[in-house]
């Protein structure tokens, strides 16, 4: 189940998450499974700097950020081809271009089994 | 137009006094002159009947007047017969006498009887009167006696005897023999007409046989010797043989005449020197009724007099109207003048009232119709949408109110020469031609239906306004008069929006604080030592995240102010005594995500502090204060004091990091925690963005 078990080099996952407390739950589960979390970004500046400074492999977004909208970060990603899941309530997909809309999304509160998932399935692929 | 209302109705109310009902005194004033002209014409026409009435009664009058005068002339005419037929005649048999008088008395009925009575001298008495009783049984000369019977005459001169008589009734019989001259009257008139030998009338006199009337007249022809009428009065009494003797009943005579005539109501008498002597009439005249009066216009007064020559003598004839007259002649005219004005005045009456009644219900109606007419004129005016009613066939607005005047920014006045394609953009927002689909509608709606659209229409600055347009058929329905109750609906729009948004906040918002919530429960489970503890810490962090949602929505999501999160946050600990938390700082308003960011540290902090710092002894103090630095930032600093002493942690436990966390991580600034001896202290950084000046100071 370990992200490492197959492979020497972990997997490595940007999260993008306002909220102090579930960006924590993220990390743990992540780090429960084996990723490196290599960056949490509460805000749109520290995510687009995160993004900037790359070195992950999967973006774990959440679509908004305070008053402001991950999209930019999103569209650089879009740019670098680094796959990523978006996390959102049912409404905030529509503040997203549709340019983004193919991208997996999970509904709040997420639930980590079927975060793990998605993440080995984007990594598979990618 | 909008603001005046009262003023309209005023002026309307005395457009009403204006336009008064048909006054009452000129209808009286006509009903007064037909009256008048009814009882005028009623007057006139008896008056005319009056004169037509009495030029035909005085022709009716005269016809017998001229009759009766014709009878007394025809009498004495033939009384000049007879004689002329007894000088024609060697002798006279009594035969003779019968046969000649028999159609003259047959053909006047007021002849008693005609005579002639010869003159006798006394020496031949004895023998006239035997010749006379072989003809006539018992025949001798007689006078009248005292007790009125008749006797042989006593011995005179010479004696007048009626030796023939026609028609020989009982009633002329006895007066065979009867001496003329023993009667006064008789004889001074047989002398009269002997002296002067001309007709001679006696009379009038009560005849034999008649009990009641005195109109009996004896007319005397006098007879004399020879070819030739004496020219003296001694030679005509020398030569005087007898005398023709006509009796005349004047009553009779005056009956058959009038009778004789076409039966018409006129009484007629006839009277010498005043005294009446004959009369012939059907009813009294004193017997015309009072209503006879009436409609005639007063009694019959008229009469027609005239003289009737009667030999010598001159007659009277009076003709009087007897109301049998009425009863002929009478015209129902002045009547039906009278009868048929008094209906047209009740016809009149009739008809003014009803075209007083008609015209009040055509003026109620017409107020009515006025008054319904400014009541929709000010539904309409102050209805709250625009209001436009659009002639199909001419193409233009007809009529616009001032919401409409608002709404498209035209005036009045443009807006009637204009029509709903010129304040439509070309096209709607589906895509179709703003013309046709007008067209479609206004067909659609003079057919009979309601539509109700959305329409974007264009004010005249260019600006497309969203609007729903309630369309109706306006009567009457010989004009295609269609009306358009238009919404602007861009509040509605905008309102509609702001409510969308307002969900998809929430929903937003109840994810995110229910991962939050999971979160908390997470972490909190895997640095809680017992269930207590796990139970106590998650609990009063879920109350503060519950504590600042219940601010936030109180302020619509758009901030709070600083003190206001912190008294919320520190009430549970600060309640027992006031003066524990020491409060002071800057009027500052924090944005959203630095409300609940502050809370949920402040929280922590506390929470920490009743359970190992300053609140946990009665003696301990807190000392909370922030200020706005120059460049915008806050600076808050939680400071214990008085409690136990204080020893660093070996790690730092969830609340510690959770401070810290949501500081640096939602917030971007710093929190510096400090584990000094006499107690914690913790300074806390946040940047401008989440800061404002407090605007309300509380």
């Amino acid at each position: 189940m370990s992200a490492v078990s197959e492979d020497t080099k972990p997997c490595r996952v940007l999260v993008v998450e306002d909220n102090f407390a579930v960006a924590e739950s993220l990390r743990y589960f992540l780090d429960a499974h084996g990723f490196v979390v290599v960056a949490v970004a509460g805000n749109l500046k520290a995510a687009l700097v995160a993004v900037e400074q790359g070195g992950f492999d999967v973006a774990v977004l959440d679509i908004r950020l305070g008053a402001d909208v991950v999209t930019p970060a999103a569209e650089h990603l879009v740019a670098q081809a680094i796959p990523m899941i978006f996390l959102s309530g049912y409404a905030d997909a529509d503040v997203l271009p549709e340019s983004l809309h193919g991208y997996p999304r999970l509904g709040k509160p997420f639930d980590p089994v079927s975060l793990i998932a998605a993440i080995r399935k984007l990594e598979g692929g990618g | 137009m909008s603001d005046t209302p009262t003023r309209d109705r005023v002026a309307a109310e005395s457009e009403d006094v204006a336009q008064k009902e048909p006054r009452r005194f000129l209808l009286v004033l006509v009903l007064v002159s037909a009256l008048l002209a009814v009882l005028v014409s009623f007057r006139t026409v008896q008056r005319l009947e009056s004169t037509r009435m009495k030029l035909e009664f005085e022709r009716t009058a005269n016809d017998r007047v001229r009759a009766v005068r014709a009878d007394m002339e025809s009498y004495v005419n033939d009384l000049y017969a007879i004689s002329a037929f007894f000088r024609a005649s060697e002798t006279v048999t009594r035969s003779e006498f019968h046969e000649f008088t028999r159609p003259l008395y047959a053909r006047h009925r007021g002849i008693r009887a005609f005579d002639w009575v010869p003159r006798v001298e006394k020496a031949e008495r004895a023998s006239y009167e035997a010749r006379a009783a072989a003809e006539v049984p018992g025949f001798r000369i007689t006078e009248l006696a005292k007790d009125g019977k008749l006797e042989p005459a006593a011995e005179r001169a010479e004696y007048y005897p009626v030796e023939f008589i026609e028609p020989v009734t009982d009633a002329n019989a006895p007066v065979f023999g009867f001496d003329i001259a023993s009667h006064p009257t008789s004889r001074a008139a047989l002398f009269a007409s002997r002296d002067t030998g001309s007709l001679a009338i006696a009379g009038p006199l009560q005849l034999i046989g008649d009990e009641l009337e005195q109109s009996g007249f004896l007319m005397f022809l006098p007879h004399f010797d020879g070819d030739r009428a004496p020219v003296s009065v001694d030679g005509r009494r020398e030569r005087f043989v007898g005398v023709v003797v006509g009796v005349l009943q004047l009553a009779d005579a005056l009956r058959g005449v009038i009778e004789h005539l076409a039966p018409v109501g006129v009484s007629v008498e006839v009277a010498e020197r005043g005294r009446v002597i004959a009369e012939y009439r059907t009813v009294d005249p004193e017997d015309v009724s009072a209503w006879s009066r009436f409609t005639r216009g007063g009694a019959l007064d008229y009469s027609v007099v005239d003289s009737v020559p009667f030999g010598d003598r001159e007659l009277e004839i009076r003709c009087r109207p007897s109301p049998d007259f009425v009863a002929v002649h009478a015209s129902p005219l002045p009547l039906v003048v009278l009868g048929g004005g008094a209906l047209s005045i009740l016809a009149l009456c009739f008809y003014f009232a009803r075209l007083r009644h008609e015209i009040r219900e055509r003026l109620r109606a017409d107020k009515a119709l006025r008054e319904s007419e400014r009541r929709y004129r000010v539904l309409v005016e102050h209805a709250p949408e625009a209001v436009v009613v659009f002639d199909v066939d001419e193409g233009r607005f007809v009529d616009v109110n001032e919401n409409a005047v608002r709404l498209f920014k035209r005036s009045r006045e443009h807006l009637l020469v204009m029509n709903t394609v010129d304040l439509s953009p070309r096209l709607q927002p589906d895509g179709r031609s703003s013309a046709s689909t007008i067209r479609a509608l206004m067909t659609e709606t003079l057919a009979g239906s309601t539509p109700v659209v959305p329409w974007v229409l264009r004010d005249s600055g260019g600006v497309d306004l969203p609007c729903e347009m309630r369309l109706v058929r306006l009567p009457p329905f010989d004009r295609a008069l269609v009306r358009g109750s238009i919404i602007d609906v861009t509040e509605r729009r905008q309102a509609e929006l702001r409510q969308l948004m307002m969900a998809r906040e929430l929903d937003h918002r109840v994810k995110n604080n229910l991962a939050e919530v999971l979160a908390l429960a997470e972490q909190t489970g895997m640095s809680a030592r017992s269930y207590d503890e796990f139970r106590e810490s998650f609990a009063g962090r879920v109350r503060a995240m519950a504590r600042t949602h219940e601010a936030l929505a109180a302020r619509q999501w758009r901030g709070v102010p600083l003190r206001d999160v912190i008294d919320l946050t520190l009430a549970p600990y600060d309640g027992r005594a006031e003066d524990r938390i020491a409060k002071r700082g800057d009027p500052v308003m924090l944005a959203p995500a630095a409300s609940s960011a502050i809370c949920m540290t402040l929280h922590e902090l506390a929470a920490n502090a009743a359970k190992y710092g300053a609140l946990a002894v009665a003696s301990g103090r807190v000392d909370l204060s922030w200020r706005q630095e120059e460049d915008g930032s806050l600076r808050l600093v939680w400071r214990e004091s008085g409690g136990p002493p204080v020893e660093r942690p070996e790690r730092a436990g969830f609340g510690t990091r959770l401070v810290h966390g949501v500081v640096t991580h939602e917030l971007g600034g710093t929190a510096k925690m400090e584990f000094r001896e006499e107690g914690v202290r913790c300074e806390i950084h946040i940047p401008r963005e989440h800061v404002q000046l407090d605007e309300v100071v509380s």
